[in-house]
């Protein structure tokens, strides 16, 4: 305690020192929440914008479903899923789907084509397709039309109100076959899909692939990635045994889990780079007070304070100094970092224009993530108080005499 | 006079001068790191991209890259890769026939793009040859191989020296088929490229598409991949009638995802140059603290303010002129090292090599770079100087003097 | 399954043989079982069941062949899929859809689907492979199938066929020339399908086996079941008839 008290009186003996040094570190951490909200914040945008459009961040499936993609491992709308899913508070939305692969046919072209039965206003909720629609208009719910990929219908040369023929393998063997009117024309970012994508509104896939009320899967999209695996332990435990697989993003989409890991590797050499940069202004500042404080030291000792003491006081003054600039640091840096999160940062460049039609929007939101402002809060008291542990090895090198004279 | 003064400061307080020194030093190592371990990431990210399929530049027939018909091969290909290769921006070319069908095994078929190339040629445009992890990269000289996906090989259940049957469309546009033995397994970056691409030679899909000669794509690799449009604007206009294809024209979304992470690296050199600068400001601020003493004695016995400014901003100057070839050549020798043996990140992600994504990156430090961050270094420095100078100012002497 | 439909019809139409060949190569008796096809015309009604581990669906269907090359099947149940006709033209597989009066030609990419649910793929339809030219053959031993002497002859692949077996067993009826079973084998020598014929009859004035199964080893539960209900053969068809034109009236 007495350790405790002479800190506190020494840190408010010198009010100008206890503030550069607070400030050093309050800086510090300031920085190390930036840089980590900013990169955690697009990471996750990234992530977001990217699965809508294609896997959802989970799907539910029948189980073996994704294993042969078969209209046969199809499974129908449960009432408990469905409130499981409406209950949840980390699902934003939801949408179920019917994909079979089939082919498309018009004039004397045919494809081998997605056919994607959708229910239109919970579709567009997960994954934005009406506002892709280029010519034409999106699907309403008791529409009996079509809605083609862009890159499908130019290779078909079908416009609107044209009429294309899909033909294909149904539920048990049935036969798939039907011809319906263009309805609309979408423009989707990721050529393979562009090329090979088509939509109808889920009665008439039904009808197509006689699945009855049955469907291949439900796409989840969440409020935040950080959710991602505790919802997914969470609806394999609440469906167990009722027959579904449940899958991450991660599992359907390798490669972008694959891009994300290596920036993500990248980022701690960078993280490594910031911290260096961090942990040398902290130690310029406490080698300067050490230096300032010399002669100070130097009296103590020669008046017989014991150095173990010493050194004990002044590594608790830099603790205490480091956790009132970590605190203050998080929390005056948190009204920025919201502000950032509501109006991202517009990244410019030439990737503007096209990114919209990737689904992709150039920003940077900054993530709210209390748990960033943590862990950094704790990285840089850490590189703090072991800085100040240098203390001790100077105060135990003083000579009484020289330093008084210093 | 004021630059004695200054000087003879700097080596009366050795501890402080160095700390200044090392604070300027390491800050130019930062950023010279930061921005070389960037451009090395850069490199391998399209190194990759380039080296698994896309090259820098492509040629099609402008028809082909609708619907892959057997057809739409490329005309006088032969004598645009003769062309090609004596083009000085050029490093290698290679022709490819392309044709989608189907493989099947005894237990089930897949759909699959057959590739045919020309081995040796193909070996310096992508790194197909490299990914092979089991058996070889057709060296074995016997006719029909084939060399698939590890991720195929285990849809299909084969092994290695299996035998499988690809069946798709001749020229004539008869379905035709052709017994293939496997020669090698790849295994890329990419699981969905190991399950749709195969690999035969140039000449046996020729003989069996009846497409002799013809090709329908040829990948360029140039010296310089950060000239892949010029050349490509140039090429465009050399053949109008071909459809000239630079890797970002041809993979658009990962080019764009790339971008944006990019952009974002700058925003965090800049995080990073700031804190650089506040760690500087702190140290600079403790150490004029340190010094009030000093400061007050030397007004007290009639310097003026301006010219102590002086002394200051003088001092900083030259601490900085010490730090910056200090960290100049620390950068060298570290970063020089760095980028020979490469930094391993496979520490900081399991997920990495278990994708089989290359886990080196190799900073590249250019000549260009050594400028702007040290006179933004410098400029740092001073700056973060004239703010404790000024502070310096506004105390008392008397005041000054009595403080400890 | 990489069989073909062609082996439904070659075992279905086989011809009575004669006699009783003694000193034939196996070549040669492969050849006359396979030969019993060619230049044939048929007419046949069938039923085709497929049986899977939690659904069975029956069609029934009427096919009109000329040799190999030549083939068109007309669904005539379920009601739902009736009219649907599929023509084969040399290499080429059409489809006609009356509920959408069109006719499509299926692509290469979809040669590796099931037709029709079934365990045969589109591509068994038109394989190019030849059970004469493309295999070594060797009569490896006798045995009993439905109560007939049958030859085993063991087939191996020439290296350049494409064919994906290492090997291919099949037992032929000393007395009328009808391969009543066939195993494919896998290059790991594992057995991967069996084709069997049972219940031998005389249909259309020819012996025949009147059920045909298709088993996928691997696959529990899963069979393809052919069975003729009427047949009628050399009754002389023009190849004009396998036309797409055709495909729209064909009953």
């Amino acid at each position: 305690m007495m350790y405790f008290k002479l800190a506190w009186r020494n840190m408010w003996r010198s009010r100008r020192r206890t503030l550069i040094t607070i400030s050093s570190i309050f800086f510090a951490v300031i920085f190390a929440i930036l840089m980590r909200v900013a990169i955690v914040g697009l990471f996750d945008k990234l992530i977001a914008d990217t699965v809508s459009l294609t896997s959802g961040y989970i799907q539910v499936h029948h189980s073996g479903y994704w294993e042969n993609r078969s209209v046969d491992s199809t499974f129908e709308e449960s009432p408990k899923l469905v409130s499981l899913l409406n209950h949840e508070n980390a699902v934003t939305a939801w949408t179920p789907r019917l994909e079979s692969f089939g082919l498309a046919s018009s004039g004397d072209r045919t494809k081998g084509i997605l056919v994607v039965g959708i229910d239109p206003q919970k579709e567009d909720k997960v994954s934005n397709l009406a506002k892709k629609i280029i010519s034409g208009k999106y699907l309403d719910e008791n529409d009996k039309g079509i809605v083609l990929a862009e890159g499908l219908a130019a290779y078909l040369k079908l416009k609107v109100n044209d009429t294309v023929v899909l033909i294909g393998q149904g539920y048990e063997g049935n036969m798939a076959s039907g011809k319906y009117t263009v309805r609309g024309i979408a423009k989707i970012g990721i050529p393979e899909m562009n090329k090979g994508m088509a939509w109808l509104p889920m009665a008439v896939a039904r009808d197509f692939l006689s699945t009855g009320s049955r469907y291949t899967s439900i796409s989840i999209l969440i409020n935040n990635q950080s959710n991602l695996d505790e919802l997914e332990k969470d609806i394999v435990n609440k469906t167990k045994g009722d027959g579904y697989e449940v899958m991450t993003w991660k599992q359907m989409i390798p490669e972008l889990d694959q891009l994300f890991q290596a920036k993500m590797a990248q980022n701690v050499i960078m993280s490594g780079v910031l911290y260096l940069v961090i942990a040398f202004g902290i130690f310029g500042t406490i080698l300067m007070m050490l230096n300032e404080r010399m002669h100070e030291f130097g009296i103590l000792i020669a008046i017989g304070m014991k150095k173990g003491l010493l050194a004990g006081v002044v590594v608790i003054e830099m603790v205490l100094m480091s956790v009132v600039g970590v605190v203050l640091g998080a929390v005056c840096i948190y009204p920025l970092v919201h502000y950032y999160h509501v109006h991202p940062i517009r990244l410019t460049g030439d990737m503007g224009k096209s990114s919209e039609l990737y689904n992709i929007e150039p920003v940077m939101p900054m993530s709210t993530n209390l748990s960033n402002f943590i862990v950094q809060g704790y990285v840089v008291l850490i590189i703090a108080v072991l800085l100040s542990l240098y203390a001790i090895f100077k105060i135990f090198k003083i000579k009484a005499i020289a330093a008084i004279n210093s | 006079m004021l630059f004695k003064i200054a000087w003879r400061n700097i080596w009366r307080n050795r501890t402080r001068s160095l700390v200044v020194i090392s604070a300027v030093a390491v800050g130019l190592f930062a950023g010279m790191f930061m921005m070389a371990f960037f451009q090395g990431a850069i490199n391998q990210e399209i190194d990759s991209m380039v080296e698994t399929q896309l090259s820098h530049i492509q040629f099609h027939n402008p028809a082909f890259n609708d619907d892959k018909e057997v057809n739409d091969t490329i005309v006088n290909g032969r004598a645009i890769i003769n062309r090609l290769k004596k083009n000085p921006n050029v490093k290698a070319v290679s022709a490819r026939l392309i044709t989608t069908g189907m493989i099947s095994s005894s237990s089930t078929a897949s759909g699959v793009e057959i590739h045919g190339i020309i081995p040796d040629d193909e070996k310096s445009v992508s790194s197909i040859s490299k990914d092979v992890i089991e058996g070889a990269y057709f060296t074995s000289g016997k006719k029909n191989e084939i060399v698939i996906g590890e991720k195929l090989a285990g849809k299909l259940g084969v092994k290695l020296h299996n035998k499988i049957v690809l069946t798709f469309q001749s020229k004539t546009g008869d379905l035709t088929a052709g017994s293939f033995r496997i020669g090698g397994i790849f295994k890329s970056r990419n699981s969905s490229f190991d399950e749709m691409m195969v690999f035969t030679r140039f000449d046996d899909l020729a003989v069996i598409l009846g497409t002799s000669g013809e090709m329908h794509e040829i990948a360029v690799v140039l010296k310089d991949g950060q000239k892949t449009n010029a050349v490509a604007a140039g090429l465009k206009k050399q053949y109008p009638l071909l459809l000239v294809q630079t890797w970002i024209e041809l993979s658009p979304q990962m080019a764009l995802l790339s971008g944006i992470m990019d952009q974002m690296m700058y925003i965090i050199i800049g995080i990073i140059l700031l804190a650089l600068m506040f760690g500087i400001i702190n140290t600079m601020l403790m150490a004029v603290l340190e010094r009030q003493r000093e400061f007050g004695m030397l007004m007290a016995i009639g310097m003026n303010k301006p010219r102590v400014f002086l002394m200051i901003v003088l001092e900083s100057v030259m601490l900085t002129c010490a730090g910056i070839p200090a960290g100049i050549l620390f950068t060298i020798v570290t970063v020089g090292s760095l980028a020979k043996h490469g930094i391993d990140l496979s520490a900081f992600s399991q997920a990495l090599s278990q994708y089989g994504f290359s886990n080196f990156i190799y900073p590249v430090l250019k000549q260009s770079m050594f400028v702007p961050v040290s006179l933004m270094t410098a400029f740092t420095a001073v700056i973060s100087a004239i703010y404790p100078a000024i502070k310096a100012l506004r105390f008392k002497p008397a005041e000054a003097i009595q403080k400890i | 399954m990489k069989t073909t439909l062609y082996i439904f019809l070659t075992v279905t139409i086989g011809l009575t043989a004669l006699f009783k060949a003694d000193a034939q190569t196996a070549k040669e008796i492969v050849t006359k079982a396979e030969d019993n096809v060619r230049g044939l015309s048929s007419v046949t009604e069938m039923t085709i069941q497929i049986k899977r581990p939690t659904w069975t669906r029956t069609m029934s269907m009427k096919g009109w062949t000329k040799g190999e090359l030549y083939s068109m099947i007309v669904v005539t149940a379920p009601a739902k899929d009736a009219g649907t006709v599929f023509l084969k033209r040399v290499k080429e597989i059409w489809n006609w859809l009356p509920n959408i009066e069109r006719v499509v030609k299926l692509p290469p990419s979809m040669m590796s689907q099931s037709w029709m649910g079934t365990d045969l793929t589109n591509d068994d339809l038109v394989k190019a492979s030849s059970r004469i030219d493309d295999y070594n053959h060797k009569i490896v031993g006798d045995s009993v199938i439905e109560g007939r002497k049958c030859w085993k002859i063991e087939m191996i692949p020439l290296p350049q066929a494409a064919v994906v077996w290492s090997k291919v067993n099949m037992w032929i009826d000393q007395k009328d020339y009808l391969e009543l079973r066939l195993e494919f084998y896998d290059e790991d020598n594992k057995l991967v399908n069996v084709m069997q014929g049972s219940n031998i009859k005389t249909i259309g004035g020819r012996v025949m086996p009147q059920k045909l199964e298709m088993i996928p080893v691997e696959k529990k539960g899963q069979e393809t079941i052919i069975t003729y209900d009427s047949a009628v053969f050399n009754q002389p068809i023009s190849v004009d008839f396998f036309t797409t034109q055709n495909m729209k009236k064909a009953k």
